[in-house]
């Protein structure tokens, strides 16, 4: 952890309310960048994204430098996002909704052409229906380029059970794209 | 290429797609409420000795000192639950608490903790649970497609208030703005007070002091977006410019006409305004709601203009 990063950590967990935002303004943007992964839309990226902070400032001064601080920031956002889903996604009568809405984002799409675009969005729709823990893996793993290792201590689940995410989740969204 | 490999490709991509820039607006405003939700709550429970109010007689005559004895949550558990301003409440025990505070007639020795704790904090207990009457209103509404979601931030007003608060809502409004506004009111209110456009501060949610329907209100009311709520605040406590009214109608209009409902925007914004006024009215609508069984009926029974 660069020691700039770590001196305003520890002056943030001691209350020092400068800090704290210095870190957060810090660590906003790959907050966010997790986020939008999950939401596919900028609206309820920043929701989870406001969520994380949240929680950021509430559990930091339970921080014992015993994890990277990415590790531990990219939980408070992948927990925000499973509540996100679990509170927005579900219908009223308990089936999940699937998002019509999804942004294909920022992606840089040079080289994609129609067909490729088109095939883009419909993965993003589907991995709305990969079950909570599946989509965290994919995201982390296959988007963000995380370990599984890494993955597996921001899921708090061993690294198997990461690669078994990842397994089901691609043969699943297969299955979901070839129909 | 298979599609194994075109799926591979494409979330690698999303990956590889560049910075996305945050607004700065975001930025702030995540920014203030993580500062604010470092604050310690205001009335906090903890180190309150035995005259926090758990140990009273009750006015309905239940001795809840003897009913701590016999429940298996401690005064310090309940408190944490109670303490919203880091904790959310137990759904299970909210749903409870809706349908049985205000009458105390299931005995249920955890809704009436629940109510003495809140007693304790010189918060009303029939406002509060007038509150979530509305609250189940709102719930409702939201589920059978009605604009009634918007009720719950209308009905929020002043119920929460302890009764020993006279502050202002000015004053509330200030205390939140101040360094030093240690304050769950105001901790609460700073979720929804600012004005995402323009920074500016406006009265919308300051009423959430033990948090108990903060959960609740994120949960069901989250398709009202946040200018919705805005224009409709500002629309009903008058704050609002004819012109913003005027916009503001014409999309609650539009917004009755897709869930088909037989009023006009007026008449509907009329019948909010009545219900913010009156906050007896609530507990009324709740109980008239628990018979009729539908919102629609309540509301051509008791939100018509005169």
């Amino acid at each position: 952890m660069a020691y700039e990063q770590k001196k305003t950590i520890i002056a943030a967990q001691s209350g020092d309310k400068q800090e704290l935002e210095r870190l957060i303004r810090m660590n906003y943007t790959k907050m966010y960048r997790i986020a939008y992964q999950w939401a596919r839309n900028h609206h309820d990226a920043e929701d989870i994204t406001q969520d994380a902070c949240i929680r950021l400032a509430r559990y930091l001064p339970g921080f014992l430098f015993q994890s990277e601080f990415d590790s531990w920031l990219y939980r408070m956002v992948v927990n925000a996002a499973l509540d996100w889903h679990t509170r927005d996604k579900i219908a009223p009568n308990g089936t999940t909704e699937l998002n019509e809405e999804v942004e294909t984002g920022y992606m840089d799409w040079v080289g994609y052409n129609a067909e490729d675009r088109v095939f883009a969005h419909e993965v993003f729709r589907y991995m709305d229906k990969l079950p909570a823990n599946q989509k965290s893996a994919l995201i982390l793993v296959l988007v963000e380029g995380l370990s599984h290792k890494q993955a597996a201590e921001i899921m708090e689940c061993k690294e198997s059970t990461v690669s078994w995410y990842i397994f089901e989740a691609r043969k699943n969204l297969e299955e979901l794209l070839k129909k | 290429m298979s599609i194994t490999d075109r799926l591979i490709k494409v979330l690698e991509q999303a990956g590889r797609g560049g910075a996305i820039e945050p607004r700065p607006e975001a930025v702030n405003r995540a920014v203030d409420l993580a500062i604010a939700a470092t604050l310690p709550p205001r009335n906090s429970f903890q180190g309150i000795g035995d005259n926090s109010g758990l140990n009273r007689r009750d006015p309905s005559g239940v001795d809840l000192k003897h009913q701590k004895k016999e429940n298996k949550m401690t005064r310090s558990g309940l408190a944490e639950q109670l303490n919203g301003a880091s904790q959310e409440l137990d759904p299970a025990l909210l749903s409870l608490a809706m349908t049985n505070v205000s009458s105390k007639r299931s005995g249920s020795a955890e809704v009436l903790k629940i109510a003495a704790e809140m007693e304790s904090r010189g918060i009303n207990v029939a406002g509060c649970c007038a509150v979530l009457t509305v609250l189940m209103l709102g719930i409702r509404a939201l589920e059978t497609g009605a604009p009634g979601n918007l009720i719950p931030i209308v009905a929020l007003d002043r119920l929460f208030l302890p009764a020993n608060d006279s502050r202002t809502r000015d004053q509330i409004v200030e205390a939140a703005l101040n360094a030093d506004g240690r304050d769950a009111l105001a901790l609460h209110m700073m979720l929804a007070m600012r004005d995402p456009e323009t920074g500016e501060i406006t009265h919308l949610v300051d009423f959430l002091p033990v948090g108990l329907v903060q959960n609740k209100l994120t949960t069901y009311d989250s398709s009202a977006s946040g200018e919705q709520m805005l224009h409709l605040c500002r629309a009903l406590t008058g704050g609002e410019s004819p012109e913003a009214k005027a916009r503001f109608l014409t999309r609650l209009a539009a917004a009755i006409e897709d869930c088909g409902l037989p009023y006009t925007a007026e008449e509907v914004l009329a019948a909010f305004t009545k219900v913010y006024l009156q906050p007896g009215l609530y507990l009324n609508l709740g109980n008239q709601l628990k018979e009729a069984g539908d919102l629609q009926v309540v509301l051509a029974q008791n939100l018509k203009l005169e």
